[in-house]
Formats: C-alpha cells, structure tokens, sequence
C-alpha cells in the first residue's frame, strides 16, 4: 500500500458520526484508530467469498480465483465407475492407500480397476488420446493419493500421459460429510493447462460430482477440453454427471427464485449442477430451507 | 485456502506419487512394462 496511514487519515478527517457510519460500529473505529488494519476489522469473521478488497491494490502474485468456474452440460455425460463404494473400502489397502500410502492406492487401483473394468472402459477413454487428470487434494490431515495411483494405472494400461501440475487448492472436508457441506465448500484448482488439449479426469469416489464438474469447469476455462471421467468407486445413481434437461426443468420450476442467489454464492447458475447436485436440491423443501442448510454447511 | 508453498508442495507430492505408483506397478505388473518397452 502506497501510504500506510492513508485510512486513518482519511476516518480522522471526518466528522465523528460519518467515520462511525463508515467502518460500521464505534468500536471498529477504535480498532483502526489504534493502529488496526481497517480491512482487517472490516473483513472479521466474514466468509472469505465476501471479503472487501482494496481497487488496485498491489499484488505480488496472481490471485487464486475464489468462486469455482462451471459450463452448461450437454446432460449426458457419464462417469466410468469401477465398482461399489463397499468393494472398495473392503480392501486390505483401503485404509493405508486413504491415508496416503502410494503402494497401498497402487494396488488398490490394480483390484478395482482389473482387466475386465479395461477391457469395458480402457477403449472409450483411449479413443479421445487425453492427458489423464487426478484429483489431487490435501484433506486436512494428510493427502488422499488414490486418485494418482488410479490416473497412473489407466495411463499405464492405455499408454497414456499422466498430468502433473494441476492440483487441488483449498481443503474442503467432503470426506463422510453431508451433501449440504459438499455443496457449500466447492473444490478450487490450480495448475497450468494446455489449450486444446483433451483432458479425461479422475477421481477416488463420486458422490454428487461436484469435484469432477469444477475440474471440468477449470480446465475449460483455461482452453482445455474434457472428455470424459472415471472413478474408483460410487453408486450407481451418481453415473450421470452432466445435469440432464428435464432435471434442469424440475429444479427451477421448485426453486427457480433462487437460482440468482445461487450464481452469486456460488458463481455459477443451475445450469452448472450436476444430476446428483440438482436432485439434492430439488428434494429441500424450499428455498430457505437451501440457503439455511448452506449457511450450516 | 492452500498458501502459495502449500500448492507448489502439493504438485511435487503428485509428481512423488505418480512415481511411487509407478514402482509398485512395476513389481506386480512387470508384464505392462514389458510390453511398453517392446511396442
């Protein structure tokens, strides 16, 4: 910052009431004049979506962005699973491969995805020659590496690259959580990614898509172009990833009133969902009710 | 929010994991690596 007093300058300079009504309460004006950063008193214990920035201020590196990007879906891609949720988590490895053992999520990825799974899948993900995308994601406690060995696995067998520098940025906790907290804590990424180029993405489980849909929306936002996606484990019901047109319907004619809300919240409007994400949605009895359950989220 | 280290730490634990992945396949697979080599 150019002058480093220049806001309290500026709150000493007007009347007493106007500088009160300006940082919003007496005792944040006491804060500042005490030498407090006002965007510090100012952005306390706001959700960091809302935090007031300061026009040009200057930045040393290019900012993260903080609202996922989502695309329209055509509403009928699919996701390849390989198995049930159960299949997997009974496996010896399951415990030490999601703890973040690599040799553990390696032969964890062999079981699962076994030469019957390649012989049904490994053609259709081939066909499209892509860079194959893990979901790469620090989980508070230690990184989740299934998604690697399960990338790395489809790009041995189908004598395919493997992406290395698109990983996931913040930590949302989807582990066991409710689909209110998914829906409330969106995957962020970051990474470089080749214009043009087809990317196929890949995750350890699916449940409403939600991950899957903002790497799609990442990548092509940067110029890439997904092409499909493959997953460890998830239901049955979680298959369809893109929101299909009669869902889309459903959704807004329930709660359509909410939809500008949601783009704002959420930088994306309903047409961004998934399948899954939307008929969640749609069963909430109403709108508060979404924005309530958000809000706890 | 990861930190700008954190997220560079992050793509080098990817790179280490792809790697790590790579050699366990080996040792169970080595028949896929034949065939890579040869083809």
């Amino acid at each position: 910052v150019l002058r480093p007093d220049a806001e309290r300058s500026f709150l000493r300079g007007l009347p007493a009431d106007e500088a009160r009504k300006v940082m919003g309460s007496r005792a944040r004006l006491d804060a500042v004049m005490k030498g407090a950063n006002p965007l510090t008193v100012v952005n306390a214990r706001i959700d960091p979506l809302y935090h007031t920035r300061l026009m040009g201020e200057p930045n040393d590196r290019p900012s993260l962005a903080t609202l996922p990007h989502r695309s329209a879906w055509n509403g009928n891609e699919p996701v390849q699973i390989s198995g049930s949720v159960a299949r997997v988590q009974g496996h010896p490895d399951y415990r030490a491969a999601k703890q973040g053992d690599s040799r553990a999520a390696a032969r964890l990825a062999m079981f699962a995805m076994d030469a019957d799974f390649m012989a049904a899948n490994g053609r259709a993900i081939a066909a499209e020659n892509p860079v194959i995308v893990p979901v790469h994601a620090h989980e508070g406690v230690s990184v989740n590496r299934i998604s690697a060995s399960v990338a790395q696995w489809l790009g041995l067998n189908l004598h395919l690259p493997v992406e290395s520098g698109i990983v996931q940025v913040n930590r949302v906790g989807h582990t066991r959580s409710t689909g209110w907290h998914r829906l409330a804590n969106q995957a962020l990424f970051a990474g470089a990614v080749e214009p043009g180029r087809n990317y196929w993405l890949v995750d350890d489980f699916i449940g409403q898509g939600g991950t899957l849909a903002n790497l799609r929306g990442y990548i092509q936002s940067n110029g890439g172009r997904v092409s499909g996606f493959t997953v460890l484990a998830g239901q049955e019901r979680s298959a369809i990833l893109g929101l299909r047109a009669e869902t889309l319907a459903e959704l807004r004619n329930k709660h359509g009133q909410l939809e500008n809300w949601w783009r704002q919240r959420f930088g994306f409007g309903f047409d961004g969902l998934t399948e899954s994400e939307a008929r969640y949605l749609i069963r909430a009895e109403n709108a508060d009710t979404i924005r309530n359950r958000l809000a706890d989220g | 929010m990861l930190t700008p280290s954190e997220i560079d730490w992050l793509m080098d634990d990817l790179a280490n994991s792809l790697n790590v992945a790579m050699d366990e396949f080996a040792i169970h697979r080595p028949d896929l690596f034949r065939d890579q080599h040869t083809a």
